[in-house]
């Protein structure tokens, strides 16, 4: 029988769109808040702010504040493998990931894994002066949760995206042909997740927090989301089933 | 006055004439063009060699790109990918003999036994690139990265119809095992020296003779349609490893390279010399032609050259192209992926449009998928 959560054993949850799955509050209106959830035995404080995109200083403040004694858990960003990579002109590119072995794609131009970590080394720099703000602030222990891997059905999204009249208005905007669109095949997907986690790990190591990886019971046998996580029209998040199975995952570490 | 050959000799045989007054670059060349309407560019040799790109493309001309920066990755820097100043990124090519045992490689010809430093487990560095910006993580990246690197050397040969090549230096750094040549000398860009495995040697005008005769057997084996168009870079050496003074080191092996490539042109038909080594070294030459250290050749030397080049070249109108303004020059950006022909989206479209689709998800995400 366990006992009742603790002070000590109290957590802030906050961050960007991964942050929902994790048991954010949805539906939030007014200033930034806390709203408190019991998880997994522990007395959980959620940050929501009624503004989706982007989190306000407000919001990153009441966080850093509210993480004082407390571990501090978050889910940063974590979408830059489909920033700048959804779409692909040809002959498109392809690298060695060793995480997901197989054929690299015919006459794409192979590129060092290395490339791929500088590419995302940049998008790192919230994340880090985050981290001191959250360990200058008293925050017990940082954890930065690893966003959900992508799923193998980026063909349906694909299919969806090119018959919505959502997305033909989005393309439209951009100038952009949705017919000879080429979108990225859902293993380089995974192999730039693969090498956006490496990055984030690194960049929390670094700034003295500890990043907890997808564990494998929550992928499929190639490494994707496994599919009982998947959302119908979304292939960048994952369901409330996974960030929950993450979020006990993260709180064991 | 009794006749003799000199009498009918055009202006420019003459100093007084064709150098000492009124000299335009325009003129140091009267042999046919060298790029015809519509054809192909490929490009190699020394750093002068990527010079001409930004112009001949400003210019109009097709330049064969086989291996480029994927788009998604052109923020990072211009040299992201390396070498990307060519139709390949085999970056400088300063010898022939690197040149030939480049496409040797290429076709499966020659494997060098050095053909890979490791300089630790997880850093495997390319001694034919040493300076490239990231190196393999492991001998299988490294394997993948240098297989493709190869084939998109013979499709630039294949796609081309001109090989524009600069001879850069006779002086080389060799592989004892088998005479690989390497690009720099092992221990100064990457790698490490050593004596029992490295040596130097400056090559004669009847070794890069042979050298080019080989060059271009080797490329029009690949591509038999392929022209040659030959130049000799105008800047010094930054260093010899001879026992003569820099200077010295310099004119021998300039003199060496313009001799075998003038040699090369009168033995193939399919060879033209271009003379930009005697346009920014020439006595006629003002001294703005070097930037001060006298190595770098100016903007202003570089223009001239590509002015009398481009005098030598076919429009798609027909008739030689106007030189480009420096602006364009300048907006030429080497080695980023071109757009896709089929879609006319540009690569900056493509990234725009990822990114809407992600934030909207996040969006998406908020309202409750």
């Amino acid at each position: 029988m366990s006992s009742l959560p603790s002070e000590g054993r109290e957590f802030v949850l906050a961050g960007h769109s991964n942050k929902w799955a994790l048991g954010t509050p949805r539906g939030h209106s007014g200033p930034p808040a806390l709203v408190q959830r019991e998880c997994f035995g522990r007395i959980g404080h959620f940050a929501v702010e009624e503004t989706p995109l982007p989190r306000s200083v407000t919001y990153w403040n009441l966080f850093v504040e509210a993480a004082r004694d407390r571990d501090a858990v978050l889910s940063y960003e974590g979408n830059q493998h489909v920033i700048g990579f959804l779409f692909v002109p040809k002959p498109g590119f392809d690298f060695i990931e060793p995480t997901v072995p197989g054929p690299l794609a015919a006459r794409a131009a192979i590129i060092p894994r290395r490339m791929v970590e500088a590419r995302f080394a940049p998008s790192m720099s919230g994340l880090r002066s985050l981290l001191k703000r959250l360990q200058e602030g008293g925050a017990r222990r940082c954890l930065v949760v690893g966003t959900p891997p992508p799923s193998d059905d980026i063909g349906r999204f694909e299919k969806e995206v090119r018959s919505s009249a959502f997305w033909a208005k989005t393309f439209e905007q951009q100038k952009f042909n949705i017919e000879s669109a080429q979108f990225v095949s859902a293993r380089l997907m995974l192999k730039l997740w693969a090498v956006l986690q490496d990055v984030t790990e690194a960049a929390t190591r670094e700034a003295g927090g500890t990043f907890i990886r997808v564990p494998d019971f929550l992928r499929d046998a190639n490494g994707f989301l496994a599919p009982e996580h998947r959302l119908r029209q979304d292939f960048t998040h994952a369901a409330d089933s996974f960030g929950q199975e993450m979020l006990r995952h993260t709180l064991s570490a | 006055m009794a006749p003799h050959p000199y009498r009918s000799m055009p202006p420019k045989a003459f100093w007084r004439r064709g150098v000492a007054n009124g000299f335009d670059p325009v003129d140091v060349m009267a042999r046919p063009l060298l790029i015809h309407r519509g054809e192909k560019v490929v490009s190699a040799g020394s750093c002068f060699a990527a010079n001409i790109v930004p112009y001949l493309e400003a210019a109009g001309f097709a330049y064969v790109r086989t291996e480029v920066v994927p788009p998604a990755f052109g923020a990072i820097g211009d040299d992201n990918f390396s070498y990307g100043r060519f139709s390949a990124s085999y970056g400088n090519i300063y010898t022939v003999r690197q040149a030939v045992q480049l496409i040797e490689r290429a076709m499966g010809r020659f494997k060098p036994v050095e053909s890979r430093w490791i300089a630790a487990s997880d850093i495997v560095l390319d001694p034919f690139r040493p300076g490239l910006r990231y190196p393999a993580c492991s001998e299988a990246e490294f394997d993948a990265i240098t297989t493709r690197h190869l084939e998109c050397v013979l499709e630039a040969l294949r796609e081309a119809d001109v090989f524009v090549f600069t001879l850069g230096l006779t002086e080389a750094w060799l592989s004892r095992p088998d005479g690989a040549v390497f690009p720099a000398c092992p221990g100064t860009v990457a790698g490490i020296f050593d004596p029992a495995m490295h040596a130097f040697h400056n090559f004669s005008v009847a070794e890069v003779s042979a050298d080019l005769d080989r060059l271009i057997a080797l490329a029009r084996e690949v591509n038999p349609r392929l022209r040659f168009v030959l130049t000799v870079s105008p800047v010094p050496l930054v260093a010899t490893a001879t026992r003569e003074h820099v200077l010295v080191a310099t004119t021998y092996s300039k003199s060496v390279l313009r001799v075998a490539a003038g040699e090369a042109a009168e033995r193939h038909r399919e060879v033209s010399y271009f003379p930009a080594y005697e346009i920014v070294t020439g006595p006629q030459a003002p001294w703005d032609f070097y930037e001060a250290d006298r190595r770098e050749p100016s903007r202003m030397a570089i223009d001239n050259v590509m002015r009398a080049f481009l005098s030598r070249c076919e429009s798609s109108a027909g008739g030689a192209p106007a030189a480009p303004t420096q602006a364009e020059v300048a907006a030429e950006t080497p080695a980023r992926a071109p757009a896709p022909e089929a879609s006319g989206d540009t690569p900056d479209a493509m990234q725009a449009l990822s990114r809407a689709v992600a934030e909207a998800l996040c969006e998406e995400a908020a309202a409750e998928l």
